[in-house]
């Protein structure tokens, strides 16, 4: 008689049959419960800051349900998640950069849209939207496809300890390349930023058309700069820890840098270049095959709606581009956080997207590896 | 005769002369070797020191000891969440991998046509890029339109990431084992499966274990990969990407310690239960 002929066999068939039934029960049950949930929430991708705070349960209660929010990376990596395979399908609501994400998201044709067309009947707040942001509205024929929700600027933001908001010095762009504050400098990792930042310090009034020549020269401005700067920085932690541990007196940064700063007691600010700050917008778009268009467009028209308008820039640093944002705010408030862009008492300059992008960031690269 | 006196003429100045330079010698390397633990591990010394440091940022100087980071780390619901996430995908995705690993690696012990090609495509996913692997991925669910999420197209992807390097982990245990055992329990009688669970498992068992905690820690500090392909879900590094692009986040030392050990404790589960050279 063998010695393992009373042990047990080993895994039988009817084992097997049981496992897979179970595992294809579990299966089974998360994608129920993926559809489930599916019809009381939508998924998002927008800047993380904001839907954070109270701004989430104001959007929540808007769309009747709960919002997933993808983590954040970039405006083009929310064109990447669109454009990918199976792209269109799998969020509700997506939200980024006006200028970058108009050309991918439209199409070259009529029909060839990779979002829904919004109904602005079920939007009443679309009619708030600030003439200033009317442009970033993007429609054809008749149909509206994508709505701005919120903006921001950059600029040089600074520690007031280090650089006296009295210097007229620190009123432009050229804290960040002359030097003055050498040594005590950070510049912001995004070719495009920097680039722009750095031609409109040279005087050109187009920044964002550079090419060919006229380019190189900006870039070898910023690579003969480069002995100025302390570091180059790329994420908002990092970025507003070297300002508030005083590593670096100024930077390259968007103003939701100076907003948290400000908020925690930091002598932080920002500089109004009289170039002009650099402005963009982000606006939300549903892909083509969502299939909460509804509760999408109710989540848009909330941005736009007075809760979340007037709540979006204490709390995230961003400016609403509806004209019930700014109603509540006093005039030296409305000037502090950037409503003088509306008016025309701040200047600014769009941070409009270059033809030549990609000779940007090679070049962008050179500075960096210079 | 006259090799012996020239050897007998200098053996007292070599040995005069070697404790000094064995000294200069040793003390170089000490301070080499001190320097190198120093880099490696000040780094980690200063993440504990600022993840009791009771300052709104990141970074000297010290301003006193505070628990409150951990106390915001422990209570905070999306950052639980995320952790649950990790461990649970870790452990879902190292035991599958592990699963995997074990069979091919008994697949491996025979010979068979285009297994040297084989072993390189199991090992593929170790070269590729990391973003790179992230892209394919992308468009891999997208044409398959699998839904993203932790248990779909996140579990997929970890697996992917782990098993390789479970594979060769555990492969050469299995290769180095004694075939004889096996054949000795079939001439008494055994079938394969019975000579599987009363004589391999029980002598590779360390193997595995070690192979399951390594393909663990893997999945758990798995963020380039994942990014993409997680859909709104979060793992721990994920989320912690989420926090460092728009907030201050000085909590985040003590974030890392919180990850830091739970990758540690792992690592000495898995010294702990490796069966020590006699």
């Amino acid at each position: 008689m063998s010695k393992f002929s009373s042990a047990p066999s080993g895994p039988s068939r009817r084992m097997f049959l049981r496992t897979g039934a179970g595992l294809g029960a579990a299966a089974g049950l998360g994608l129920w419960g993926t559809t489930a949930q599916a019809a009381a929430s939508i998924d998002v991708v927008m800047v993380n800051a904001a839907i954070s705070g109270p701004l989430r349960s104001v959007l929540e209660g808007a769309s009747g349900g709960k919002i997933n929010d993808a983590p954040w990376q970039s405006t083009t990596d929310v064109v990447s998640r669109l454009t990918a395979p199976g792209g269109t399908g799998r969020y509700d609501l997506l939200i980024a950069g006006s200028d970058f994400v108009r050309k991918p998201i439209m199409g070259p044709r009529p029909g060839s849209e990779l979002v829904l067309p919004l109904d602005t009947a079920k939007m009443p707040n679309f009619g708030q939207v600030a003439d200033a942001f009317k442009k970033d509205v993007a429609d054809r024929d008749g149909k509206v496809y994508m709505v701005p929700v919120f903006w921001g600027f950059d600029s040089v933001i600074y520690n007031t300890e280090q650089m006296p908001e009295s210097d007229p010095f620190t009123q432009s762009w050229a804290p960040l390349f002359e030097d003055k504050y050498a040594g005590r400098i950070a510049w912001y990792d995004a070719a495009h930023q920097m680039i722009m930042a750095a031609g409109l310090h040279l005087g050109n009034p187009k920044p964002e058309d550079l090419d060919g020549k006229d380019l190189d020269e900006v870039v070898r401005f910023l690579i003969s700069r480069k002995k100025n700067i302390r570091t180059i920085w790329s994420t908002f932690a990092q970025g507003t820890n070297l300002l508030a541990t005083g590593e670096v007196a100024c930077l390259y940064g968007p103003i939701p840098v100076r907003a948290e700063l400000q908020r925690k007691g930091f002598k932080i600010t920002n500089a109004w270049p009289k170039e002009g700050v650099l402005s963009f917008a982000h606006s939300a778009f549903v892909p083509r095959d969502s299939k909460n268009l509804e509760a999408s467009q109710a989540v848009i028209n909330a941005m736009l709606g007075k809760d979340y308008a007037s709540q979006v820039t204490k709390a995230s640093g961003y400016l609403s581009t509806s004209n019930l944002g700014s109603q509540d705010f006093s005039p030296e408030e409305r000037k502090r956080f950037g409503y003088g862009v509306l008016d025309g008492s701040t200047k600014h300059h769009g941070l409009g997207f270059p033809p030549a992008i990609a000779k940007w960031i090679e070049g962008w690269n050179r500075v960096k590896s210079a | 005769m006259s090799d012996a006196v020239l050897q007998a003429g200098t053996r007292p100045a070599r040995s005069f002369a070697w404790p000094r330079a064995e000294r200069l010698r040793k003390g170089l390397l000490c301070a080499y070797a001190g320097l190198f633990f120093l880099f490696l591990y000040a780094p980690i010394g200063l993440l504990l020191v600022l993840s009791v440091n009771d300052s709104e940022v990141i970074g000297l100087p010290f301003k006193g000891t505070t628990s409150r980071w951990y106390a915001y780390v422990l209570t905070t619901p999306e950052l639980i969440r995320a952790l649950a996430n990790s461990f649970a995908l870790g452990f879902v995705s190292a035991g599958i991998a592990t699963a995997i690993a074990l069979m091919m690696a008994m697949g491996f012990r025979r010979e068979f046509p285009l297994k040297g090609l084989l072993m390189k495509i199991v090992l593929l996913p170790i070269l590729i890029p990391g973003i790179v692997g992230s892209a394919v991925f992308l468009v891999f669910f997208g044409y398959l339109e699998i839904p993203f999420g932790l248990w779909t197209t996140a579990l997929m992807v970890h697996i992917t990431w782990a098993l390789p390097f479970a594979f060769l982990t555990i492969f050469p245990r299995l290769h180095g084992f004694d075939r004889g055992l096996e054949e000795a329990a079939m001439d008494l009688g055994a079938t394969p499966i019975v000579v599987f669970r009363r004589i391999l498992l029980p002598i590779i068992r360390p193997g595995i274990v070690a192979t399951f905690l390594f393909a663990f820690t893997l999945s758990f500090d798995e963020f380039v990969r994942t990014f993409l392909v997680i859909g709104t879900q979060r793992t721990i590094p994920v989320h912690l990407w989420t926090l460092i692009i728009d907030q201050m986040a000085p909590f985040l030392p003590a974030v890392g310690v919180v990850i830091m050990a739970v990758s540690v404790s792992v690592s000495l589960i898995g010294f702990a239960l490796t069966p020590k050279e006699k």
